[in-house]
């Protein structure tokens, strides 16, 4: 939490995919650290939130913790025209600002073949849109919206995570995951080129890559490094969680002319 | 002050209810309408008992007609096979005609009820057939024998449910609408999403059965509860993969405080087609 004139301000986190598990996660973990606005899908995140709270069947007017700092959460498709837009306004009007946009919204569809596209081209142009294409929309309207004061935006350590995965740094053959982990690659190499551009703004943007949870990794293992990188202040970094451990991974930078 | 007012705002005696309640945690959901989720309610022990005398009497097989030792097919406006509590069912079935357990209902449901229950077990073999959306604002008859607690249980050796036919020695009895659904998943096989059997929650009686706005999963040890109210929509939704088992619990107030609640909401009589 941040002082500002004396009075402790909670940061604001706008937080896609919370239906899920690394976003339900991040919601039980995080939520006494953020105002968290948890965009979901379909599936509302199970934590308490405007649309559910927790009773203890044998003591009803009992204060439980789990009720405490609620999230907001927002239903919205992100891949629909407009969908970007909604979210960012709405966190904007009930919060005033973002101070973190954590990207976990992901497609993990699986095809047979990378070389069968015409078949499947729909679904694997659904995928890139919202594991590439969403995360850096999302960010560019935070910050045509609100990021535009480059002295608060370092003072409150904003930043974007966008969460990736192993698989767009190494290849999984015969997994099935040629355009998922497509998808996560070109993702990574967008988050390096938004690093750069949003430096000049004071905004730090730095990619989660996990490996799978929560079978290898623990879900808060993962949500934990959502948080590193947060509340850290690295910046076109790639955080890879594994099964050895974790450690990062940088870009790296020409030092001129173009590729 | 009815009975169940008495019971309102009282703490719950708690002796049976902490030894078998694994989760304390129960979640109250909003949206369709309000209802209360529960995973992983009792002890492991105490679901295998439960699942123990479920499959008992399903074991005892099927029958197409109404037979009070068997599950029966004995409800007009559903495709399932279903086993009445008797009025002095016993084991650990008989948790859920307790006081004790009543008094929780009411308690989370924040309901006024007159402490007559329902219960039974339902068995939809595979491929059932959708329900069809209601409500449950239904007319539910009742006699007269309450337990030692005060729990005035169904007993349809007396009084038939849905009709108030008198049967034995019975001289009275009274209608009451029906207040608190309660249905607890168990001895289902493991659950996964495309099999179906959820029940399935909407905003209105017209959305298709299949495109609930919340469906909530036969996961074995789950329990949805909600109070019917003229807004509480919802349905059996087909399972195409795997039977689907369930115990149902129905909690009751009076006519009169339906009235007051709804003034213009019609009770649903089973007589009629379904339409409530």
């Amino acid at each position: 939490m941040e002082a500002k004139e004396g009075i402790l301000m909670k940061k604001t986190c706008l937080l896609t995919g919370a239906g899920g598990r690394l976003g339900t996660a991040f919601c039980r973990l995080f939520h006494q650290k953020y105002n968290i606005i948890a965009v979901y899908r379909n599936r509302a995140p199970d934590v308490a939130s405007q649309l559910q709270q927790y009773v203890d069947p044998l003591d009803v007017d009992k204060d439980l913790p789990e009720n405490a700092d609620p999230v907001y959460a927002v239903q919205a498709n992100l891949s629909d025209p407009g969908g970007v837009d909604y979210v960012v306004d709405i966190a904007l009007a009930k919060w005033g600002g973002v101070d973190l946009l954590v990207n976990a919204a992901g497609d993990l569809a699986r095809f047979n073949s990378v070389c069968d596209f015409d078949t499947q081209a729909e679904r694997i142009m659904e995928q890139m849109i919202l594991n590439v294409f969403v995360p850096i929309r999302l960010a560019g309207a935070v910050a045509s919206k609100f990021w535009r004061n480059r002295s608060d935006n370092r003072s409150a350590n904003r930043s974007v995570v966008n969460v990736s995965s192993t698989a767009g740094l190494k290849v999984y053959p015969g997994a099935g995951q040629g355009y998922y982990s497509a998808s996560k690659a070109a993702l990574n190499f967008l988050s390096f080129h938004e690093a750069h551009e949003l430096s000049a703004m004071g905004v730090r943007v730095n990619v989660l890559a996990p490996n799978t949870f929560p079978t290898i990794l623990s879900t808060d293992q993962v949500a934990h490094g959502v948080e590193e990188l947060a509340a850290g202040d690295k910046n076109g970094e790639v955080l890879v969680l594994d099964r050895g451990g974790q450690h990062y991974h940088g870009r790296e930078i020409s030092s001129g002319g173009y590729g | 002050m009815s009975l169940g007012e008495a019971a309102l705002g009282t703490a719950v005696d708690r002796t049976r209810l902490d030894e078998t309640l694994a989760n304390r945690r129960w979640t109250l959901r909003l949206s369709p309408f309000p209802h209360f989720i529960a995973t992983g309610v009792f002890t492991n022990d105490f679901y295998r008992q439960l699942e123990r005398e479920f499959l008992d009497v399903l074991g005892r097989g099927l029958a197409d007609t109404a037979d009070p030792a068997k599950f029966s097919r004995n409800m007009q406006n559903s495709d399932a096979y279903s086993w009445n509590f008797p009025a002095d069912i016993n084991g650990g079935l008989s948790l859920f005609y307790s006081r004790d357990w009543h008094d929780m209902l009411t308690n989370i449901t924040k309901t006024d009820c007159t402490l007559d229950v329902n219960g039974a077990l339902h068995h939809h073999q595979l491929l059932s057939k959708n329900g069809s959306i209601h409500k449950d604002v239904g007319i539910g008859w009742f006699s007269d024998q309450p337990r030692a607690d005060g729990v005035n249980p169904m007993d349809l050796r007396r009084c038939a449910y849905t009709t108030g036919r008198i049967s034995g020695q019975t001289s009275a009895v009274r209608q009451t609408v029906r207040a608190v659904t309660m249905i607890f998943y168990l001895a289902n096989p493991p659950w996964k999403p495309g099999v179906g059997g959820e029940t399935g929650l909407y905003t209105s009686m017209t959305d298709p059965v299949d495109a609930a706005a919340s469906a909530v999963p036969p996961v074995n040890n789950t329990m949805l509860i909600f109070e019917n109210t003229p807004e509480s929509f919802h349905s059996f939704i087909s399972n195409t993969k795997q039977t689907r088992n369930s115990l149902i619990l129905w909690l009751h107030r009076t006519v009169e405080e339906t009235n007051r609640l709804w003034p213009s909401e019609p009770l649903y009589s089973w007589k009629q087609k379904k339409a409530s």
